[in-house]
C-alpha cells in the first residue's frame, strides 16, 4: 500500500514538474517559490503528524475514497488540459472561452503537489531526529525550489518538443488515475500483503513491461496523439 | 520653490526636534516609574499594590526566569530570603545593575545574591520603609522611589519618612474579633494579666505557644481559645528561650507555623517540658490551586516548611493556611476554615492524651499480616511477641487491656482465628471467617454516617464508582461488611486490609490513584467512630495507609490518608533502617514515628566452609610473595583454585567460569577470588528478628558492637597510618591484607574496650592510635575548625522572625543589614585554613576517637533501646514529646541509637553534599572501570539508575552525584552548602565522553526530593548541549536516538522532541510500587518475561523531571529512553537487606534490567552501589552480590541455626528470600544458576546440615515451608530450574504433606496458582492428588477469575501502538525506479518521434 502511495506521489511530482515546462521562466520561478514557501512554512503542522496517524489515514477507506475523488478531479483537469492543448494545436480560430479555459488549465499547477510536499517534509522530519525543525523545513524548501525550477528546465531540455511532453503528460496523468484507483480501494481487498519481494516475479513483471514498451514503440496505431498529430501535420502541409 | 522646500524641511526638522525634546522631558521628568520585585511573597506584594495610589508608579513581579529583563525597570527590589537563582540568572541581574539599574536586596541569606546598587545614602531609608511595612510606609516607599531614585518631578509627591512600628514579641490579636489593632506585651506576667482582664484566662487550662512566621494565626488563636486553651502567641521563641522567659509559660504544646528550624535550644525545651511540637503548613498558593496540585508542595519551600521542622521533632504537617483571592484580585492569607476546625480538634486531642487517665484511653492498633495463615510482618521485627510485650506494657501502665491472652503464642492463635486477612481468591476461607471469626459487622447506615462525617462527597463518589454500593464484594454478606478485629478492653487490634481492591491484588501494597475498597476505609472509620480511639498506632514497618492517594505532601481533604487519620493522634512504630519510607508515614499519614531496632548483627562464620579455598589462596600468596617465590608452583595453585571455585560455584558468581579449565587464573583473578572469600568471611548478617521490649542477648550485643565498631577502628588505624605517611597503598584492594593488618587488631581493640565496661579515655585513645596527647589536641582543634557553621539556616530563619519585632530596638532596626553582613562574613571573614595534611590527620584521628569512644556508648545504647522504645511509645500516648533522630541501620549510621525516637530525613536542597559528591564521583569512576574490564576497554553509552529514598537520605544524595558525574556536570554550592545550580565539567577535565543516563525513581524519593529530580533533568539537557570536540557526546546521541525511536513508535515529531530528553521516570498515577512483584509471583498468568517488561515500562512510565510535566504519562518515552542502555545501577545502603532478602530489589533493579533487555535485546551489566561501609563505598556486580548474600545467609548453617532460634517471622524471612530468588530468576536468569536451587533443595528439603529445619518450620510457621516448596516447584514448572524428577517428587511430597497436615496456608503461590496446582497434582499418585486438590478447593470454594490485565495500571495510552512491517525494497528505490521508467519512456517516445519525422 505504502509503495503505491509513493508511486502516486512520484507521479504527482513528475506531472507537476512536467507541466512547468509549458510555463514561462518567471511563472516557473513563482510556482517553485510558492511550493518552497509552503514547504518551509508548514513545519509547525508537520511536526504534529505521527507515523501511526499517517498509517491510520492510509488504512481509512473513507478518507482514501475522498482522496480518490480529489485525485480524479485533478487528473480530469490535467487531461482536459492535454485535450485542449491538442485542440489548440490542431484547430484554427477558437472561441475565446476555450482559449481562456486552456489558459486557466495551463496555469493550474494542481493541488496534489501540496500534499506531496507536506508528506515529503514529514518524511524528512522523521528522517532527521535531533535536527532543528525549521532547518529541515527550509533546507527542504530550498531543495524543492531547485528541483522544480531545475526540473522544468530539464524537462524542456530532454524533451524540447511540446508534443512529446504533452503525450507523456497525458499518459502519466492517466497512470495517476489508475494508480489512485488501485491505492484507494486498498483495505477493501482481502489479500494478505507480503513482506518480501519475489524477485523472479518482479523480473517477470519488468520483462512484461519492457516487452510492452518495445511493442508499443513499434505499433504506431497504439499512439493516438502521434497519429492525430501526424494527420494534422499532413493536413497543414 | 526652493524656498518653499527649505521651509518644509525646516518645519519637519523642528517638529522632529520638538517631539524629541518633549519625549525626553516626559521620559526624564514624568514617565511612569516601573518597580520590579523579585522573590517577594504574594501577600507582601498584595499589600504594596494595595497601598499604591499613584497611577504613575507601576509594579511588576519578576521571576528568576525573567532575570534577563531586569534592565527594563527603574528599580529592582530583591527579597534574598530563600531566593533560588541560577548563576546565569544572577549574572543577568548583576549585568543590569552594572549598567545602572538601582537594585536593593534585603534579607539576603546567600551572600552571592547580595546585589545592591541603590545609592548608599538612600538605601537605609528605602529599607526602613520595607522593614516597617504597613500601607503608609509602602505608599511612601513608592513615592520615595519615584522622587528620589527615579528622580521624577511630575506626579512625584514628597514622601514622608518611614513610620517605625513598635512590635512586641508577645502579642494578641484584637480580642473582640474586629480586626483592630493587636496588643503587644513585654512580659508573660503582663500578658497573663491582660488575659485575665479580657476574660481569656482559664485556670488549669492547657497553655499553647503559637509561633512561626508562615501563617496568620488570628483565627487559630481564637479557635484554640474557644475550645478551652490559653494561647501564647510569640513572634520569635529564640530570645525568650535565651532569657528563660519561655519557661514561665510552662506550656502543654507548641504550635509552630514553620519556616526552617527552631533550633536545638527548642528541642531541649520540648524535651524538658515533654510537650509536642505541632507544625501546621501554609501552602503559599491559592487554596483552589493547591487542591488541584498533584504534588502539594515541593522544592525549597517543602524543605523549610516540612523537612527542617522535622529535625526539631515537629509532627502533623497538616495544611492549615492558604491564599484566597479578594474581589480586586489581591491575595490574602487565611486559615482554611474547615481545616482550622479539624486542626484545633487535633491539637485538643493531643492535649487530651495528657489529661485522660490511662484506664479510659482507647487505643486502636493496626498490624500487617500475610494472607491466610501467614505470619504478621514488620521489617526486622518478630511481631507477635513484640505486640504482646507492648500490650503488657500498656496494661502495666494502667491501660485497660482486658482479655489479653496469657502468652504470645496464645495471642498468635487469637490473631490467626479472629484477626486474619484473606486474599480475594480465598473466598471459602473468608466465608468461614465470617461465620466463626466474630467480626465487627458494619451496616450501610452506620458506614454512611461515618463517611458523611469523614469524607467529602467527591471521595464518597469515587469509592462507589470503583467498588459499587456499600458493602462491595469483599468480606461482605447480607449488605453488611465484616471487619476483623480483636477487642482487648480499651485496646483494639486490627489487621490492615489490602489497600487495593477486589480482584486487583497486584496494586495493593504501595497504592494507586484509585480509592481504597470499603473494608479498608471502614477499618479506619470504625477505629475512629465505632471504637472511639483516642490514639491510633501502626505496629511495625510498614503498612499501606501512607501510600493511599493522592498528593505527595501537604495533603488536602481529597487525599485519603488525611481523611482516614482525621484528628486522631497517630503513632507509628518504624524500623530505624528505613527512614525513607518512614518520612512518608510522617508526612502523608501524620504519624509520630517511634523508631525500633533492627535485628542484631553477627558475623557470617563461613570461613570454615571455605577453608580449602582459603588455604589455597594462602599458599598462592606464599608462592608469589613468600621467602622463595616459585612462579610454577603459583601457577599450579592457581589451577587448583580454579578447580575449587568452579566446583563451589564461586567462579560463576564472579564471572570467571571459563571453558578452558586448563588455563590457570591470572594474579588479578586470584585477587578477586581472595577478596570474595574475605568478603564472605567478614560479611555482616542479621540474626533472628528483634522482639520489641527485649534487649539483644549479651552475645548479640557484642556481635552487633563488633559490627558497628571494628571497621571504623580499622579504618581509623589505616587513616592514621596514611596521614603519617606510611606505605599503605593498595592495602584496601587486598582484603586479606587489610583484614590482617587492620581489622584483626581493630577487633582486639574492640574486645578490650568491651571488656573494660567503661568509656575509653584520652590516654587509651593515644595508645590505640599511636599518637601523642599534643597530636590529639591539635587534631581536635583542626577538626573543630572544619565543622560547618552551626545550623546557619535556622539562625537566619530566626533572625527573619526577629526582624518583625521591636523595630524600635537596635536589633530590630538593623536586622536586615545584619543578615546581609553575616552572609558576607561567611564569604570572606574566615580564619586561616589548616593544611591538607593537618586536615587529613584530624579527620583520621576524629574517626578513630569516635570509633573508640563509641564502643562503650553503642553497647549502652543497644541495651537501653528496647525499654526506651516502649517508654517512648507510652510517653507519646500520654501526649509527650518524641525526640528526633536520623535514620539508618546502626552499623551504617550509629547515630540512630538509642531508638524510640522520631526519624527525620535530610534536606534535599543540600544534596548531593560535598562528601556525597566525592563518593558519587568515586563510584561512577568505579562503574566505568568495571565496565571497561568486562567490555574490552569500552565505555557504556548509557547507565540507568534507580533512586530510593532511604539511600538518598542516608548517603545525602550520592547516587545523584553519580548521575551528575556520568553526565559530566557538577553541583554548584552556595555558602550554606545548598545545591541550587549545576555546571558542566569541561570535557578536557572529564577526560572521557559524557555518558547518558536514565533514572527511575521510587515514589518515596519522588515525594521527598522532587527538586533533585528537576536538577537531574536540567543536567541532562545541559550535558546534551555541551560541545565536546574531542569526545562523542553520548547524551546528545542518546537524545537523538530516543527521538528517532519515538517517531517510529508513532509519536509526533514535536512530542518526540519534547520527550526525547526525558530521563526521569517513576510510577504512573503517583504510584509508589511498580506493580511487578504481584505479577511475577502470579506466575501462572504470564508466559514470557517480555510481558512483565511491557507492564513494567507501562507502570513506571510517568515523567517526573519537571514541575510542568509532572506525572505526565509517556510510556514510549520511558521505553525509548532505555535504548542504548549498557548498565543498570541499584543503590544499597543498608546492612539489613540485600538483593535476595528484599523484594523491592528484584522489583526495581530486576524490572529495569528486564526492560532494558526487552528494548535493546541484550542483557545489561548490573551493579549495586554499595554504600554500607562509609569508608569503602564501591560498585559490586549483581551476581557477585547475590553469591555473597546467598552463601552467608540461606546457605550458611550458622545463619540458619540462628534463624531457627527465632519465631514465625524468621521462618517467613527465609521463605521470602526463596521467593525473591524466584523473582530474580524471572527478571535476570543469568543471576541465578541451577546450583542455587539445588542448594535450596538440599538445605531446606533434604536438611543437609541436620538442623531440624522441617520440625522448626512446622512448629512456628508451616505456611513458610509451604511457600518455599511451592516456589521451588513453580521454578521447575516455569523452566527456571532444571530439577531432576527425584527432586520434584521429593518437594511435591513435602508440599502436599504440609498441606495435608496444616491445610493450605494460603498465599498466592500455594492457593492461587491453578497451573502450579495441576503440576503438583501430576507429580503425585492419584489418591494424593485428589486429596490435595480437595484441600485447595476448600479454601477457594469458588474458582478465582483470572485478572491478568489487571496487572497493567490504569492509564490511557498516549498513542495507539503501531505495528510496522519492513519491506525489503525501500520507498526511495521505488521512486527512483519510477522516475527512471518515465524518463526512459519519454526518451523512447522522443526517439520514436524523431524517427517518425513528427
Amino acid at each position: 500500500m505504502y509503495s503505491l502511495v509513493v508511486i502516486l506521489m512520484v507521479l504527482v511530482c513528475f506531472n507537476f514538474v512536467l507541466k512547468q515546462s509549458w510555463h514561462k521562466w518567471w511563472s516557473v520561478l513563482a510556482h517553485a517559490a510558492s511550493a518552497a514557501l509552503f514547504t518551509g512554512l508548514m513545519w509547525p503542522v508537520a511536526v504534529r503528524q505521527s507515523r501511526s496517524q499517517i498509517e491510520a489515514w492510509l488504512a481509512n477507506p473513507d478518507l482514501m475514497l475522498d482522496t480518490s475523488v480529489v485525485i480524479t478531479l485533478e487528473v480530469i483537469l490535467q487531461i482536459s488540459f492535454c485535450l485542449l492543448s491538442v485542440h489548440l494545436l490542431s484547430s484554427g480560430k477558437l472561441k475565446s472561452s476555450t482559449v481562456w479555459g486552456y489558459r486557466i488549465l495551463r496555469w493550474f499547477p494542481g493541488v496534489l503537489i501540496f500534499g506531496v510536499l507536506f508528506s515529503f517534509l514529514v518524511y524528512l522530519i522523521f528522517a532527521f531526529p535531533g535536527v532543528s525543525f525549521p532547518l529541515v523545513a527550509w533546507s527542504a524548501a530550498a531543495v524543492v525550489f531547485v528541483v522544480i525550477a531545475g526540473g522544468a528546465w530539464l524537462m524542456r531540455w530532454i524533451f524540447p518538443d511540446k508534443e512529446s511532453r504533452l503525450e507523456m503528460f497525458f499518459l502519466t496523468n492517466a497512470l495517476t488515475g489508475i494508480v489512485a484507483v488501485i491505492a484507494t480501494v486498498n483495505g477493501q481487498t482481502a489479500v494478505a500483503g507480503v513482506s518480501e519481494v519475489d524477485w523472479r516475479a518482479l523480473a517477470g513483471v519488468l520483462g512484461l513491461i519492457a516487452a510492452g514498451v518495445l511493442a508499443g514503440s513499434f505499433v504506431r496505431t497504439a499512439r493516438p496523439f502521434r497519429r492525430f498529430l501526424k494527420t494534422n501535420n499532413n493536413l497543414k502541409k | 520653490m526652493i524656498q518653499k522646500t527649505a521651509k518644509l524641511i525646516t518645519f519637519i526638522v523642528v517638529s522632529i526636534l520638538a517631539v524629541l525634546i518633549l519625549w525626553g522631558l516626559w521620559a526624564f521628568m514624568a514617565a511612569p516609574t516601573r518597580v520590579a520585585f523579585l522573590n517577594y511573597q504574594v501577600i507582601t506584594l498584595g499589600q504594596i499594590s494595595k497601598a499604591n495610589d499613584s497611577r504613575m508608579v507601576r509594579l511588576y513581579e519578576l521571576t528568576p526566569e525573567e532575570a534577563s529583563k531586569a534592565g527594563h525597570y527603574d528599580i529592582l527590589l530583591i527579597n534574598g530570603m530563600g531566593l533560588r537563582i541560577t548563576e546565569e540568572q544572577r549574572a543577568q541581574i548583576q549585568k543590569a545593575a552594572d549598567r545602572g539599574l538601582p537594585v536593593l536586596s534585603t534579607m539576603v541569606t546567600n551572600p552571592a545574591n547580595d546585589i545592591n546598587t541603590v545609592d548608599s545614602t538612600l538605601a537605609p531609608e528605602l529599607q526602613a520603609y520595607l522593614s516597617n511595612g504597613g500601607p503608609a510606609n509602602y505608599r511612601n516607599m513608592l513615592a520615595f522611589i519615584r522622587r528620589r531614585i527615579d528622580r521624577k518631578v511630575i506626579a512625584a509627591p514628597q514622601p514622608v519618612p518611614a513610620e517605625e512600628y513598635t512590635v512586641e514579641n508577645i502579642y494578641h490579636p484584637s480580642p473582640d474579633g474586629s480586626g483592630g489593632e493587636e496588643e503587644g506585651f513585654r512580659s508573660i506576667a503582663a500578658y497573663n494579666q491582660w488575659l485575665r482582664d479580657n476574660g481569656l484566662w482559664k485556670e488549669d487550662a492547657p497553655r499553647i505557644i503559637v509561633t512561626g512566621q508562615m501563617g496568620d494565626p488570628t483565627d487559630l488563636i481564637a479557635s484554640l481559645e474557644a475550645t478551652g486553651n490559653v494561647v501564647y502567641p510569640i513572634r520569635s521563641t529564640m530570645p525568650m528561650l535565651r532569657t528563660g522567659q519561655l519557661d514561665s509559660i510552662a506550656p502543654s504544646a507548641v504550635i509552630n507555623m514553620a519556616h526552617g528550624r527552631l533550633g536545638d535550644g527548642m528541642v531541649r525545651f520540648l524535651e524538658k517540658y515533654n510537650i509536642p511540637l505541632i507544625s501546621p503548613l501554609n501552602v503559599n498558593s491559592l487554596v483552589s490551586d493547591w487542591e488541584a496540585d498533584e504534588m502539594g508542595m515541593a522544592g525549597g519551600f517543602l524543605s523549610q516548611s516540612v523537612v527542617t521542622p522535622e529535625i526539631d521533632g515537629a509532627i502533623r504537617p497538616y495544611v492549615l493556611f492558604g491564599h484566597y483571592e479578594d474581589e480586586d484580585g489581591l491575595q490574602r492569607l487565611e486559615a482554611i476554615p474547615e481545616r482550622l476546625q479539624e486542626f484545633t480538634e487535633t491539637v485538643n486531642r493531643y492535649l487530651e492524651l495528657r489529661r485522660k487517665p490511662e484506664s479510659q484511653k482507647k487505643i486502636a492498633i493496626f498490624y500487617y499480616k500475610g494472607a491466610g495463615q501467614n505470619a504478621l510482618t514488620a521489617a526486622g521485627m518478630e511481631v507477635v511477641p513484640s505486640l504482646y510485650n507492648f500490650l503488657v506494657a500498656l496494661r502495666d501502665a494502667g491501660y485497660n487491656v482486658d482479655g489479653l491472652p496469657s502468652s504470645p503464642e496464645a495471642l498468635a492463635a487469637l490473631i490467626q482465628s479472629r484477626g486474619a486477612v484473606f486474599g480475594s481468591y480465598a473466598e471459602g476461607a473468608a466465608s468461614r471467617f465470617m461465620d466463626g471469626g466474630a467480626p465487627e459487622w458494619v451496616d450501610a447506615p452506620t458506614f454512611a454516617r461515618w463517611a458523611q462525617d469523614a469524607l467529602p462527597q467527591r471521595l464518597r463518589d469515587e469509592v462507589e464508582a470503583l467498588n459499587g454500593e456499600f458493602p462491595g464484594p469483599y468480606m461482605s454478606r447480607d449488605g453488611r461488611l465484616a471487619l476483623a478485629r480483636i477487642e482487648l478492653g480499651n485496646v483494639v487490634l486490627l489487621p490492615q486490609p489490602a489497600a487495593g481492591g477486589g480482584q486487583n491484588d497486584f496494586q495493593m501494597v504501595h497504592g494507586t490513584h484509585a480509592a481504597p475498597p470499603y473494608n479498608y476505609i471502614a477499618a479506619y472509620l470504625y477505629a475512629r467512630y465505632g471504637f472511639g480511639a483516642d490514639a491510633m498506632v501502626h505496629f511495625g514497618t510498614h503498612g499501606s495507609l501512607e501510600f493511599t492517594p493522592k498528593k505527595q505532601v501537604a495533603l488536602s481533604q481529597y487525599d485519603w490518608p488525611d481523611r482516614l487519620v482525621g484528628t486522631v493522634p497517630h503513632f507509628y512504630l518504624y524500623t530505624i533502617s528505613n527512614v525513607g519510607e518512614g518520612v512518608m508515614a510522617k508526612r502523608r499519614a501524620y504519624a509520630t514515628l517511634q523508631s525500633y531496632l533492627t535485628a542484631p548483627f553477627m558475623e557470617s562464620n563461613v570461613r570454615g566452609l571455605y577453608r580449602d579455598l582459603s588455604d589455597e589462596l594462602s599458599h598462592y600468596e606464599d608462592a608469589l610473595y613468600g621467602e622463595s617465590p616459585d612462579a610454577a608452583r603459583a601457577e599450579d595453585i592457581a589451577l587448583r583454585i580454579k578447580e575449587l571455585t568452579i566446583e563451589m560455584g564461586i567462579a560463576s558468581d564472579l564471572g570467571l567460569d571459563t571453558l578452558d579449565k586448563g588455563v590457570p587464573y591470572t594474579e588479578e583473578e586470584v585477587l578477586r577470588i581472595g577478596n570474595f572469600a574475605e568478603e564472605l568471611a567478614s560479611e555482616k548478617v542479621t540474626g533472628r528478628l528483634y522482639v520489641m521490649g527485649e534487649p539483644y542477648l549479651p552475645a548479640q550485643i557484642e556481635s552487633t558492637v563488633y559490627a558497628m565498631s571494628t571497621e571504623p577502628v580499622a579504618y581509623g588505624l589505616l587513616g592514621i597510618d596514611r596521614a603519617k605517611g606510611k606505605d599503605v597503598d593498595g592495602v584496601e584492594k587486598q582484603l586479606s591484607v587489610f583484614n590482617r593488618r587492620y581489622v584483626a587488631p581493630a577487633k582486639q581493640i574492640v574486645a578490650r574496650l568491651l571488656a573494660q565496661g567503661r568509656p575509653a579515655d584520652d590516654r587509651q585513645l593515644c595508645s590505640i592510635a599511636g599518637i601523642t596527647p599534643e597530636e590529639l589536641a591539635r587534631a581536635r582543634e583542626v577538626a573543630a575548625s572544619l565543622q560547618a557553621p552551626p545550623d546557619m539556616m535556622s539562625m537566619m530563619a530566626q533572625m527573619a522572625g526577629m526582624q518583625q519585632l521591636r523595630k524600635d530596638s537596635a536589633a530590630g532596626r538593623g536586622m536586615s543589614e545584619m543578615m546581609s553582613a553575616v552572609g558576607r562574613q561567611m564569604m570572606g571573614g574566615r580564619k586561616a585554613q589548616p593544611t591538607q595534611a593537618e586536615k587529613d590527620f584530624a579527620r583520621a584521628v576524629t574517626e578513630m576517637e569516635q570509633a573508640v569512644l563509641n564502643v562503650y556508648n553503642y553497647r549502652k545504647a543497644l541495651l537501653e533501646s528496647p525499654s526506651a522504645e516502649i517508654g517512648s511509645m507510652l510517653n507519646a500516648l500520654d501526649g509527650g514529646y518524641t525526640s528526633p533522630s536520623p535514620g539508618g541501620d546502626p552499623v551504617a549510621n550509629p547515630n540512630t541509637l538509642p531508638t524510640g525516637r522520631n526519624l527525620f530525613a535530610v534536606n534535599a536542597e543540600a544534596t548531593p553534599t560535598r562528601s556525597a559528591w566525592e563518593k558519587g564521583v568515586a563510584l561512577a569512576e568505579n562503574t566505568l572501570r568495571l565496565y571497561r574490564q568486562r567490555h574490552c576497554d569500552s565505555l557504556p553509552r548509557k547507565v540507568s539508575y534507580t533512586l530510593w529514598s532511604s539511600e538518598f537520605i542516608e548517603t545525602e544524595g550520592a547516587t545523584i552525584a553519580q548521575i551528575f558525574y556520568m553526565l559530566g556536570v557538577e553541583p554548584v554550592y552556595d555558602s550554606f552548602g545548598r545545591v541550587t545550580d549545576i555546571r558542566l565539567i569541561p570535557s578536557e577535565k572529564l577526560g572521557r565522553p559524557r555518558i547518558d543516563v536514565v533514572v527511575q525513581t521510587s515514589g518515596q524519593l519522588r515525594d521527598i526530593a522532587a527538586s533533585r529530580l528537576f536538577l537531574i533533568d536540567r543536567a541532562v539537557r545541559m550535558a546534551a548541549e555541551a560541545q565536546d570536540g574531542e569526545y562523542v557526546n553520548n547524551v546528545a546521541e542518546g537524545i537523538r536516538e530516543t527521538e528517532r525511536i519515538l517517531t517510529e513508535k508513532g509519536v509526533t515529531p514535536a512530542d518526540a522532541r519534547r520527550m526525547s530528553s526525558y530521563r526521569v521516570f517513576g510510577g504512573v498515577n503517583g504510584n509508589y510500587g511498580t506493580g511487578i512483584q504481584g505479577m511475577v509471583t502470579a506466575s501462572d498468568r504470564w508466559t514470557s518475561s517480555s510481558e512483565i517488561a511491557q507492564v513494567y515500562m507501562n507502570n513506571m512510565g510517568a515523567y517526573y523531571g519537571s514541575e510542568e510535566g509532572w506525572e505526565e504519562f509517556s510510556r514510549y518515552a520511558f521505553e525509548a529512553a532505555l535504548s542504548r542502555t549498557d548498565a543498570v545501577v541499584q543503590p544499597r545502603q543498608s546492612n539489613t537487606w540485600g538483593a535476595l532478602s528484599l523484594d523491592h530489589v528484584y522489583e526495581f533493579m530486576g524490572g529495569l534490567n528486564l526492560s532494558v533487555k526487552e528494548v535493546t535485546g541484550k542483557d545489561p551489566d548490573a551493579y549495586l552501589s554499595d554504600y554500607r561501609n562509609r569508608n569503602r563505598v564501591r560498585m559490586q556486580e549483581l551476581k557477585e552480590a547475590i553469591g555473597v548474600e546467598s552463601r552467608t545467609t540461606i546457605f550458611n548453617p550458622s545463619y540458619i541455626a540462628e534463624k531457627l532460634n527465632g519465631g514465625a517471622g524468621d521462618a517467613a524471612a527465609i521463605a521470602e528470600t526463596v521467593t525473591n530468588t524466584f523473582g530474580w530468576n524471572v527478571m535476570k536468569p543469568e543471576a541465578v544458576d541451577d546450583r542455587v536451587w539445588d542448594e535450596i533443595y538440599e538445605v531446606y528439603v533434604q536438611d543437609k546440615f541436620d538442623l531440624g529445619v522441617h520440625e522448626h518450620f512446622k512448629e512456628v510457621n508451616p505456611a513458610a515451608l509451604e511457600e518455599v516448596t511451592a516456589v521451588m516447584l513453580e521454578s521447575v514448572r516455569k523452566g527456571l530450574w532444571d530439577a531432576t524428577p527425584e527432586q520434584v517428587a521429593d518437594i511435591a511430597e513435602m508440599h502436599t504433606g504440609l498441606i495435608e497436615e496444616f491445610a493450605p496456608s494460603c498465599s498466592g503461590f500455594v492457593c492461587d496458582n491453578p497451573a502450579l496446582q495441576d503440576y503438583i497434582a501430576s507429580a503425585l499418585p492419584e489418591a494424593s492428588a485428589s486429596e490435595y486438590r480437595g484441600a485447595i478447593r476448600q479454601i477457594r470454594e469458588a474458582s478465582v477469575s483470572d485478572a491478568s490485565d489487571g496487572m497493567v495500571l490504569r492509564k490511557d495510552r498516549l498513542q495507539s501502538e503501531t505495528e510496522k512491517e519492513t519491506t525489503l525494497v525501500s520507498n526511495i528505490a521505488v521512486a527512483v525506479l519510477i522516475i527512471a521508467l518515465f524518463i526512459g519512456g519519454g526518451l523512447l517516445i522522443r526517439r520514436r518521434r524523431k524517427s517518425s519525422g513528427i
